[in-house]
């Protein structure tokens, strides 16, 4: 098979296809997304006016769904910044494709996933006060509770991501300004900083964009390390666990990539791309998705075999309801989507059927969804005093503002699509055979 | 009496000074007892420091209350200290009277049936007109059972209007008590029973850790009794079927079938007196002539505990400082008298009558009322005999059997209904008057010979109101002028009680001195009373077995509810039920095998659990009801507790079936409704119906734990732990506690000794090479005496009113939103089949652990650990994001859902010195910390350190049982420390996840063998 199999001179037109005119059909999925956002947004007010009861949440279950959806985006929002960053220092040639568009859903997922935060506090007025600032009060944080380093991880991820994510669109920018007309040019001739694509440009670029990449991968390791924390700083049984920082890493690499297939495989049907996208890439993924698969399904049964082990009778409790109590139909579903759907994978037959991809990630999207809520949920459903025990499901406002952060992720990534290139024109153009006389000649033999 | 008054009226009235308003007069008295409110200021109080003013209500059951006034507003109430009977202490029903006070079923203005809301000037001349229409005819007044110059009043009031009577009526009646002691003893009295140096009590069901005689004293005799003495305790045996909560803290249930109790007291009379020594030969005599044909073999088989049960207790009964106590009356089906009869003499012989049973302090039967006044009145009113009917703080409506017809009776005369709030009885009459609430009244309460309670006027009146004995003055005084001194009932009230007591030669001094003492105390001691009765040879004739033999129902006096009068509370509503831990609702209580023949499933659900609607028809009453599956009860029985079911109370509080609709419409040989085990029938109508309790039945309340789908299997933890009688009190006389070396904290869970990675408070090494340590010079504990402790909620209600917390609702209860800071613990023990299970409880609040899980998780510093060993709670600085909470191990922190609101002028019992906390706040129990800054600003005025016992938590105070200790960990001669290093002591879950709480329980002492660790 031959992984690169497209023309230079196409690869600006096809590339650049997406920023055209809109279909109707763009605008009426534009139009769905916004009511959905603006639904999202309605029951978050309601929240805010009426107080945190018209969620689920109760007495031992404190946290619900959107610490569920925040570690979800936070997950989500892995892949981009693996790909560009870490396959970008190991020279993966299969990431020029993918890594514009992961990237950029790494961005929106954590901004999807800050969301959550301020929703889930009782006073999200004042939920700035979770940010250290001078002031004449004296007031300070908390540096001991881990959801303050949640802080500063998320934070942190985020705005160096955004820089890596902005750095990395300048040539391409550059390129549709030189298309581009009137306010249009204006614009983007502003967001290109000026670029010219002069040798000493490419030079520092190329040396900065290194850079970044060297910056993020650590932070694509803490992140979701500092996210776990949450958890197994924490006494509750079920939390309470030193696996957790590699078991939500590996976790969170598995599902962000799902999310990339699960993207990509209409985006690529629905524009046409199958020339730049093709099956190469797909199977690069998957095989990814399987590593990381086994390494979930491994810490899985890693935490059984330690509350087993370590004979601490309340987390050998928590485990065995886990499967067998109120909350097995999670439990399963998520065993289910993150152990057993990803095997087929094995075969090359499936990895390449991107049918089969796709609904298989699909199903990992929900697995992953749903081993958040199992870990969120069943431990703290019945902790050590059983007279305190009680059960949670989510109210309609809950998942009202769950639906409503798809549809704030996928708006901004529609938003992208139609505004930048989703993928990297420059990079694309690293890889393809250069445009020379003898190239054109031999593609048009072939 | 200003009849018109309009809103300058009203401000010009409370200008004057409320008197104004309540005596009808225009004079301002020079008294200064009266009522002031605060628009002008009164001189030498200072705002915001309360006063606490000695009183006592009808609804309380004449306890000694000590009312705290914060600047003209009732807000708490707490026990009277000097009261020989609740001893400063409260039941969760004595402290909710604050709740009616401002209930939002209070009566504001006076109602005509026909005329609507009227007004003052209206009512006042309807009045006027129905009593000189009336006048020398037969004008009935209807009250609950009144005494002393509230009795004087009513009774000059209807023999001097007309020819009326004055009937009194309380659903629940005595009078089968004062028959068997007139049969017995020749006495016409109510004796008071006393546990009070007891050894063995056996209770043949009377309730009275909840509902049963003096509870408040009960428990706290029952407490003692329980103390280990050089290792001995006294032992209590409670008979009955389903458990109580006196009989969860029974050392042996023995479930009798209902109906046999009379049977099994006898056949233990006939065994013990034949046994005694000390009974003279014509008393044994007597006795064995009366008592037959018992035996313990039929009692033995009629009750179903088999002979050789009984014998045993016979045996263990004839010991020193043993006690009886009858069955609940609601269970004693037409043979009251015969029981308690049997019940006294076997306190005779047993040699407990002077000692438990109290004759000299008894109840005079004037004091008391029999169901047949009731009766009577109906059948006058039905032969048109009655021209006007008062009515005043009763309410026959709700609590009379059906089959009387006295709402059809009432209807056939003019009835007047004076009332605080409204119910039944008000909605039925013809004119409704708005009267001052007890707390708002005088009066008097007279519960023993010797303790004559006067209830005084905390506050001005919410309302424009007067209270109903100044009527019936204006009346007697307009009637025939110059016949009544008095103008108002606080002066015909301070005249009758200087005169009926006294007051020697300064009766101003002595009515100002019981006013402020509460009333007068002086309990007498009890006498050996001689067999002097006439007892006639067929006392016990009558007495057969129950010929129940199939489903049976009970109706069981409820400790939240009582007869039903205090039941607009939402305080009472909100505390579980002590049992089942059901709130807001009244239920069936079954067992698994009743539940499962009629196939009902009660499934724990998300939204509450979800049951079926059970209809019942037992003596010719039908009603739907859930139904409570409960391990705690025996099969084919069926139980309905009192005191809901109402409809004519403020829309919130009319719940449940209205257990008082069985009861008989006769009256039985002592003249009241009874209804005793009835044979019932079950339907099971299939209509979902969705129950809240607090916690999850069947899942949530076991000591041990199991695992879903997994038999046998199971977790035990670290709450709740008993030891027994033998390792406590160690051979060669040592005492129970207090004298031991500390106990070793490791030795319960031995794999965590070294697991310890948390540095004590005091040996952070901030502190390293100073002169002070972390704790500078208190560290605050709490300490719970599980041996004392009966489960029954006094705390929990008390902690309601101390720190303002919301009652949420039965919605929210049932999603597990309640906000109560200290909850009651119930685990059930393993039962054998076919045994009704243990049952334990356990206080759990907020255990100020001293390596709290909850601090180090916040991100805003809301929460953190104060110098004075508190885990403080920032209100103002929490953001809500709830990780305190997951990560507290005990589960005590309580989330603001909502913004609470208080339901009509409830917001006026606030406590100011505790902020009311907005919609997402976290908050929880800090050991009362704005009375630890009251008690340490009042000691440093003083210029010393706050001593131990100056400062006391809601929860202590309220405890009847004593089982609270609070203090000063620091002080190693504090009473707290004392119970921190006692032999019982531990600490719970510190053993497995190393807390440290600042909360230490005292083992339960059982008497069984083997102890859990």
């Amino acid at each position: 098979m031959k992984e690169i199999n497209f023309p230079y001179s196409d690869i600006n037109r096809d590339i650049l296809r997406t920023l055209e005119k809109p279909s109707v059909k763009y605008l009426i999925l534009m139009t769905i997304i916004v009511s959905g956002l603006l639904f999202g947004i309605g029951c978050w007010f309601y929240q805010l006016k009426e107080g945190m009861g018209v969620a689920g949440l109760n007495h031992p279950v404190g946290w619900g769904v959107y610490i569920t959806d925040f570690v979800f985006w936070v997950g989500i929002g892995h892949a981009g910044t693996l790909i560009s960053a870490i396959l970008f220092l190991f020279r993966a040639r299969w990431r020029n494709a993918i890594f514009r568009s992961a990237e950029a859903m790494t961005i929106f997922a954590v901004m999807t996933a800050g969301l959550f935060p301020l929703i889930h506090v009782g006073r999200a007025w004042l939920a700035w006060w979770l940010i250290p600032y001078p002031n004449q009060r004296e007031l300070w944080v908390n540096f001991r509770s881990p959801l303050l380093w949640d802080v500063f991880a998320v934070g942190t991820y985020f705005s160096v991501s955004s820089i890596f994510f902005c750095v990395g669109l300048i040539p391409d920018i550059s390129i549709i300004r030189d298309r581009a007309k009137g306010l249009r040019k204006k614009i983007y001739g502003l967001l290109a900083v000026g670029w010219d694509s002069s040798y000493s440009q490419w030079r520092h670029f190329m040396a900065g964009y290194g850079f970044f990449a060297a910056l993020c991968t650590p932070l694509v390791l803490s992140v979701h390390s500092v996210v776990s924390w949450d958890f197994a700083v924490s006494l509750v049984p079920g939390w309470h666990s030193t696996i957790f920082a590699p078991y939500f890493v590996a976790g969170a690499v598995f599902s962000g990539m799902a999310m990339v297939m699960t993207i990509l495989i209409p985006f690529r049907k629905i524009f046409s791309l199958e020339k730049y996208l093709t099956i190469w890439h797909f199977d690069m993924m998957a095989r990814l998705v399987l590593t990381t698969s086994s390494i979930v399904g491994f810490s899985y049964l890693t935490e059984y075999f330690i509350a087993w082990y370590s004979d601490d009778q309340f987390e050998g409790f928590i485990f065995w309801e886990r499967a067998f109590g109120k909350y097995a139909v999670p439990f399963w579903l998520m065993i289910f989507c993150n152990m057993i759907a990803p095997l087929p994978l094995w075969f090359k037959k499936i990895r390449t059927n991107l049918t089969w991809v796709f609904f298989i990630t699909i199903l990992i999207n929900v697995g992953m969804w749903f081993e958040r809520f199992n870990i969120i949920v069943s431990s703290l459903t019945q902790e050590y005093d059983p007279y305190a025990w009680g059960w949670y499901q989510p109210s309609w406002v809950e998942l009202g503002i769950t639906f409503g952060s798809f549809c704030w992720f996928f708006m901004w990534f529609f938003l992208f699509i139609r505004f930048f290139p989703s993928m990297a024109i420059t990079e694309m153009k690293e890889i393809a055979d250069p445009p020379t006389r003898a190239n054109s000649a031999a593609q048009e033999v072939s | 009496m200003a009849n018109k008054i309009d809103r300058r009226d009203f401000l010009a009235l409370m200008g004057m000074g409320g008197a104004a308003a309540t005596v009808g007069c225009g004079s301002a008295p020079n008294f200064d007892e009266t009522w002031k409110p605060w628009v002008s200021p009164v001189a030498g109080s200072v705002p915001y420091v309360p006063n606490y003013y000695a009183t006592t209500t009808h609804g309380s059951g004449g306890a000694g209350l000590w009312v705290k006034v914060l600047s003209g507003r009732a807000v708490k109430v707490e026990g009277n200290p000097n009261h020989p009977i609740n001893a400063g202490t409260l039941t969760a029903r004595q402290q909710a009277v604050v709740q009616s006070l401002y209930g939002t079923g209070r009566l504001r203005e006076p109602t005509g049936k026909s005329e609507g809301t009227m007004t003052w000037r209206d009512l006042d001349a309807k009045l006027k007109s129905l009593f000189e229409t009336n006048k020398g005819k037969n004008i009935y007044c209807l009250t609950g059972p009144v005494s002393g110059a509230e009795a004087e009043i009513w009774t000059r009031f209807t023999s001097e209007m007309g020819t009326g009577r004055h009937v009194t009526y309380a659903p629940y009646s005595e009078s089968d008590l004062v028959l068997a002691s007139e049969k017995v003893f020749g006495v016409q009295k109510v004796p008071r029973f006393s546990l009070a140096g007891a050894k063995f009590v056996l209770s043949l069901g009377a309730q009275f850790l909840e509902t049963w005689g003096d509870v408040t004293a009960n428990n706290r005799d029952h407490a003692d009794m329980r103390t280990v003495d050089h290792g001995h305790r006294g032992v209590h045996i409670q008979v009955e079927a389903r458990v109580s909560l006196t009989g969860a803290n029974a050392d042996e249930v023995l479930p009798a079938k209902p109906g046999s109790k009379t049977l099994i007291a006898l056949a233990l009379l006939k065994e013990v007196a034949a046994h005694s020594t000390t009974l003279s030969v014509a008393d044994k005599a007597t006795i064995a002539g009366l008592t037959a044909n018992a035996s313990l073999e039929s009692a033995g088989e009629a009750s179903g505990l088999g002979a050789e049960k009984l014998k045993h207790l016979a045996e263990s009964l004839l010991t020193e400082g043993a006690l009886v106590l009858p069955a609940e009356r609601l269970e004693l089906s037409g043979d009251g008298v015969s029981h308690h009869a049997a019940v006294l003499l076997l306190n005779k012989v047993l040699g407990a009558v002077g000692k438990h049973v109290n004759y000299a302090a008894g109840k005079p039967v004037e004091h008391t009322s029999d169901h047949r006044g009731i009766v009577d009145l109906v059948k006058d009113l039905n032969d048109g005999k009655v021209d006007l009917l008062l009515i005043h703080g009763t309410n026959p409506a709700y609590s009379l059997p059906d089959g009387l017809g006295f709402a059809q009776a009432l209807a056939k005369t003019t009835s007047v209904a004076f009332a605080d709030s409204q119910d039944e009885t008000t909605a039925l009459a013809n004119y409704t008057v708005a009267t001052s609430h007890d707390l708002e009244s005088w009066g008097e309460v007279n519960t023993y010979t010797g303790m004559d309670m006067l209830m005084q006027p905390v506050m001005t009146p919410r309302w424009i109101c007067r209270q109903a004995h100044d009527y019936l003055i204006e009346a007697l005084r307009a009637a025939t002028p110059d016949s009544l001194p008095q103008e108002n009932f606080r002066d015909y009230l301070k005249t009758s009680w200087t005169t009926r007591f006294g007051g020697g030669a300064d009766p101003e001094k002595f009515w100002r001195d019981s006013l402020k003492a509460g009333g007068q105390f002086a309990l007498p001691e009890g006498v050996d009373l001689p067999l002097s009765g006439n007892m006639g040879a067929d006392l016990f004739a009558s007495v057969t077995e129950s010929k129940n033999t199939g489903m049976t129902l009970v109706v069981v006096d409820s400790a939240r509810f009582g007869d039903g009068s205090g039941t607009d509370a939402g305080w009472l509503h909100e505390l579980p039920d002590a049992m089942s831990g059901v709130v807001w609702d009244s239920w069936l209580e079954m067992s698994h095998q009743t539940a499962n023949d009629l196939g009902v499933h009660y499934k724990s659900g998300l939204r509450g659990g979800h049951t079926q609607m059970v209809q019942v028809k037992a003596n010719g009453q039908s009603m739907e009801l859930p139904a409570f599956i409960v391990e705690t009860i025996s099969d084919n029985l069926v139980t309905l507790a009192t005191g809901q079911g109402h409809k004519g109370l403020s829309k919130l509080y009319n719940r449940g079936g209205n257990a008082f609709a069985f009861l008989n419409s006769d009256l039985d040989e002592s003249g009241q409704f009874g209804i005793g085990p009835h044979s019932a029938e079950l339907v099971n109508t299939h209509q979902d119906y969705r129950m809240a309790t607090f916690h999850l039945p069947g899942v949530g309340d076991k000591m041990v734990t199991p695992l879903s789908m997994l038999e046998g299997s199971e977790v035990r933890r670290d709450l709740f732990q008993t030891i027994s009688l033998a390792s406590v009190g160690h051979e060669g006389g040592d005492h129970g506690g207090g004298h031991h070396e500390v106990m070793d904290p490791d030795s319960t869970f031995p794999i965590h000794v070294d697991k310890d990675w948390y540095p004590e408070r005091t040996d952070d090494p901030v502190y390293k090479d100073r002169d002070e340590t972390f704790y500078d010079d208190y560290k605050w504990e709490l300490s719970f005496d599980l041996n004392r402790c009966t489960g029954c909620g006094s705390c929990v209600t008390a902690c309601y009113a101390e720190n303002n917390l919301p009652v949420v609702g039965k919605d929210q209860v049932a999603k597990g939103r309640e906000m109560s800071w200290v909850r009651i613990n119930r685990y059930l023990e393993k039962a054998e089949h076919g045994q009704l299970p243990k049952v334990r409880a356990m206080p759990m609040m907020c255990q100020q652990c001293a390596s709290a899980p909850c601090e180090s998780v916040c991100p805003s510093l809301a929460t953190y650990h104060t110098k004075e060993g508190l885990n403080a709670m920032v209100y103002n600085r929490c953001v809500g994001t709830r990780y305190c909470a997951n990560n507290c191990s005990y589960k005590v922190r309580r989330f603001n859902w909502f913004s609470f609101e208080w339901e009509g002028d409830l917001n006026w019992a606030l406590n100011p010195a505790v902020s009311v906390r907005q919609m997402g706040v976290m908050e929880k129990c800090t050991f009362c910390v704005q009375r630890i800054r009251d008690g340490k600003d009042k000691a440093r005025d003083l210029g010393r350190k706050a001593n131990d016992g100056e400062i006391h938590t809601a929860c202590q105070q309220a405890c009847p049982a004593g089982a609270v200790r609070f203090g000063n960990h620091e002080d190693k001669n504090s009473k707290v420390y004392e119970w921190a290093s006692d032999a019982r002591a531990y600490r719970a879950l510190d053993s497995h996840i190393k807390t440290k709480p600042g909360v230490t329980y005292l083992k339960r002492v059982v008497l069984e063998d083997e102890h859990h660790g």
